[in-house]
């Protein structure tokens, strides 16, 4: 009962976030530069016509007006219409936003699953060479940026090699799953890198200090075997602060997304962002960005809540 | 796995050491163009570089809109678009004849029997005239207010249309329009014809989720962000195109278009850099030459008070060598051009000169206006990022007359935002657009000179009634004649800098035949097919 009341409070508490998010949303969209209209037919139009045009669309009602009639559009009207789209932007972020989520899902998936190894097998053979090559390879690997790498990747596995797909979901003609398996293993590498090295370091870390403590050694000296010691006891411990690690680094692997998204040309909610801050299409914008935060919110709270399940100690704090 | 982390590190080492890509079939650079019988069938997948907007006839922006909506809409006049020198001659479309009285305010049409929309409605005066209400009859109850002042261009001053009989139409306008069926042929803002049943039963909003017209290809999907896929019509009324279906997807970033293109997921793309022509011709892929109508000019900031001093003007012309530009910067494949009435306009000429590259006229002009090495002409030049290189390129080549400039590098939406409302110390924008028809000058100078703060009326009446001669002109080498006599005028008070028009802009696969870049700013796939 203590965990669903817990749960009610932080959902309660994710109401005044996204009226901030809305808020500052907007008012960005509409202080920084540029005009939906005036991009589309500056060159072919005269003042008088744009002026025109932008009258139609209620662009020329006051700042507080247009936000409330947006919040208005966010609950009856999917969100209002796009001004490039003319269609209402949910109905064009919702698919977006499902490409977004497998993506994520592969990149959380390989972050998870390789991160873990690296950093397993580092921390299993602290100080040997192994655990220095690894540590190398995570040390470099962790500065690099995520467009260039996502560049390489295309260049070495798709252009040279010929393995694997340049761009989008589907090849021409292709579908299926297994040709989604191969238009994700890219993307979902470069999205996962970074936190998928941070991972790896934090768990090298748990394994080492777990190693060396006075259980652990206990263990050692009544002659446990040592895959029972790490399986069931190292391993048990350090989960509770991967899964907190890995909540965390999700942040960091959906701000990734969205540069690895324009790489790779993945049609997920960054290009449709992109786009839509190309063409100023505020409408989108602040659509997608509603979108986006209401992610966080949630990941953040599913983390918590795995957590707490996790580590029994910390439901009392 | 740390031996795959490893591996790819290794493989990174080995990207960085380079040696050539080989990704395409190397047969040498063979462009080779419609050779060969022709073969039907297939799927042409087209790599945009920009979202096409609504898929809608009246609401439409930027070229790759048009590239897009062509193939489903299709207008009363049509170009021959297999002419590669422009500019490009007006032939029938769903209009079969035109003609219009002596003063060209009243233009008839014919129009083309037997025409079917992709529901199967005919098309007929009655279909045309629901066209014309939708964007410019208030009273009509599926008018489009977001369509009306889109269109104002050619149909502002249009004071009455009517149904003449069932195949011929006319149009009444209160000023004389000579240019009106190359301004149709032009479709995107003037009117490319959709099928009324279909906004008629589902709105005007909706229209352009489900597109229906007249054109060779009829809508099947679109996945914004993605893709619109197309299908053969099977009912049209023209030659029966080769391809049996198109898809356009969006691949906004430079590389990963070209990347697509290399790996074959896609045969056609637009907006080729100028670095990557080389690498393409030299795997095989086809990279046409051509003049299209768009062109690269730079646009003063005439709140700027250096810059309303016109032998400063003239001095940043004269100073310029266009060609060392051309050859610098695009590697060769670009052609100068010194008016703004460029190749791909029906008014070029290709004998017209601002001023020809004098750096030596262009410092006596500088000091002469009161700048020398102590005090330097100094201004800010304002770019999209995507002209990074021409910006540098100009700002140390206006070092050699003495000319200390900045750069300002900014993201599209920012970069139009300062284009329209310049700072003071902005010198010239880089500015990129052309129309094919003669009255383009007219936007020209009230658009991108007017709104940077030039007074045409009172500072250049000659031009303003030089424009209004050539707007009235109806004898058509006397149009012609007109409006170049207006840009001699805007050439004379150098209100402007043409650059550059791209003479390499599509990349084609090896196997792709039947392409033409002809001389406008967009292309028939009609004619295209695959070769095995």
């Amino acid at each position: 009962m203590g965990t669903l009341k817990h749960i009610s409070w932080r959902l309660v508490n994710v109401v005044p976030v996204l009226v901030v998010v809305s808020v500052l949303t907007f008012v960005l969209g509409h202080l920084t530069p540029g005009d939906p209209i005036e991009a589309q037919f500056v060159r072919t139009h005269t003042a008088e016509q744009i002026d025109a045009i932008k009258l139609s669309y209620g662009l020329d009602l006051p700042v507080w007006r247009q936000y409330l009639n947006w919040v208005g559009d966010l609950f009856t009207a999917g969100g209002g219409n796009s001004i490039a789209q003319g269609r209402e932007v949910f109905s064009i972020l919702w698919p977006a936003f499902v490409n977004t989520l497998i993506l994520t899902v592969a990149g959380v998936a390989i972050c998870v699953v390789f991160g873990v190894l690296i950093g397993a097998v580092a921390g299993l053979n602290h100080g040997r060479l192994l655990d220095r090559l690894s540590m190398l390879v995570v040390q470099v690997g962790s500065n690099l940026s995520v467009y260039w790498f996502g560049l390489v990747l295309i260049w070495i596995f798709a252009l040279r090699l010929q393995w694997l797909p340049v761009s989008g979901m589907e090849s021409r003609g292709g579908g299926g799953f297994g040709d989604l398996v191969a238009h994700l293993v890219l993307p979902g590498f470069s999205a996962a890198l970074i936190a998928m090295l941070v991972l790896a370091r934090f768990t090298r870390l748990g394994i080492v200090q777990e190693s060396n403590s006075d259980y652990v050694r206990t263990f050692e000296s009544q002659g446990l075997p040592r895959r029972r010691i790490v399986g069931k006891h190292i391993g048990r411990n350090i989960l509770a602060p991967i899964v907190n690690i890995t909540g965390l680094e999700i942040g960091t692997l959906i701000t990734g997304v969205i540069f690895v998204e324009s790489v790779f040309n993945w049609p997920g909610i960054g290009t449709q962002l992109l786009n839509a801050v190309y063409g100023k299409d505020y409408v989108l914008i602040q659509g997608g960005v509603v979108l986006v935060a209401m992610c966080y919110l949630v990941v953040n709270l599913l983390t918590d809540v795995v957590v707490d399940v996790l580590n029994p100690r910390l439901r009392r704090a | 796995m740390v031996p795959a982390i490893l591996a790819l590190a290794c493989a990174l080492v080995l990207a960085a050491c380079g040696g050539s890509a080989g990704g395409g079939e190397s047969n040498g650079g063979d462009a080779a163009q419609g050779d060969g019988t022709p073969q039907a069938g297939g799927s042409l997948v087209v790599g945009l570089y920009l979202e096409p907007l609504a898929l809608d006839p009246h609401r439409q922006a930027f070229w790759e809109t048009f590239r897009v909506s062509r193939n489903i809409f299709e207008s009363l006049v049509n170009e021959d678009l297999t002419d590669t020198e422009g500019p490009t001659e007006l032939v029938p479309g769903l209009a079969t004849a035109w003609e219009s009285n002596a003063d060209a305010t009243v233009w008839t049409f014919t129009l083309r029997e037997g025409v079917t929309f992709h529901d199967g409605s005919p098309f007929d005066a009655d279909a045309l005239h629901l066209n014309v209400r939708r964007v410019w009859d208030e009273t009509y109850e599926y008018f489009d207010d977001q369509s009306q002042p889109r269109l104002l261009q050619w149909l502002g001053t249009l004071a009455d249309a009517r149904v003449v009989d069932e195949y011929t139409y006319e149009f009444e306008f209160s000023t004389p329009q000579p240019g009106f069926p190359r301004g149709l042929a032009q479709a995107m803002s003037t009117l490319p014809i959709g099928n009324p049943a279909v906004w008629e039963e589902v709105g005007n909003d909706a229209f352009a989720d489900q597109p229906s017209g007249t054109g060779p290809y009829r809508f099947v999907s679109r996945t914004v962000g993605d893709r619109i896929v197309l299908e053969k019509n099977p009912d049209y009324w023209g030659e029966e195109p080769y391809l049996d279906e198109l898809v356009f997807r969006i691949i906004p970033n430079n590389q990963t278009r070209l990347a697509a293109l290399i790996s074959g997921e896609v045969d056609l793309i637009s907006y080729v850099q100028p670095d990557d022509v080389g690498t393409l011709e030299q795997q095989g892929f086809q990279v046409p030459e051509g003049t299209g109508a768009a062109y690269l000019y730079l646009s003063f900031n005439f709140q700027n008070e250096d810059l309303q001093d016109e032998r400063v003007r003239q001095a940043l012309i004269l100073g310029l060598d266009r060609q060392r530009f051309v050859d610098e910067v695009y590697n060769g494949d670009a052609l100068a051009v010194y008016s703004s009435l460029h190749p791909g306009n029906e008014a070029y000429d290709p004998d017209a000169r601002d001023f020809e590259y004098d750096p030596d006229r262009a410092r006596e002009l500088l000091a002469e206006a009161g700048f020398d090495e102590s005090n330097p002409l100094t201004f800010t030049i304002v770019i999209d990022v995507a002209n990074q290189a021409q910006a540098e390129w100009l700002q140390s080549h206006y070092k050699e007359i003495g000319v200390e400039a900045d750069l300002v590098s900014l993201d599209r939406p920012s970069y139009g935002a300062r284009a329209v409302a310049p700072e003071p110390g902005d010198g010239f924008d880089i500015s990129e657009y052309g129309g094919t028809y003669a009255e383009w000058l007219y936007y020209a100078v009230n658009t991108g000179i007017a709104r940077r703060g030039f007074d045409v009326a009172t500072q250049a009446p000659e031009l303003v009634a030089a424009i209004d001669e050539a707007s009235r002109t109806t004898d058509p080498a006397g149009r012609i004649a007109n409006w170049q006599a207006a840009d001699a005028l805007l050439r004379e008070k150098a209100l402007t800098v043409p650059l550059v028009t791209h003479t390499r802009y599509y990349a084609l696969g090896p196997n792709v035949r039947g392409f033409v870049w002809p001389a406008t700013n967009w292309y028939d796939l009609t004619k295209v097919w695959l070769e095995d």
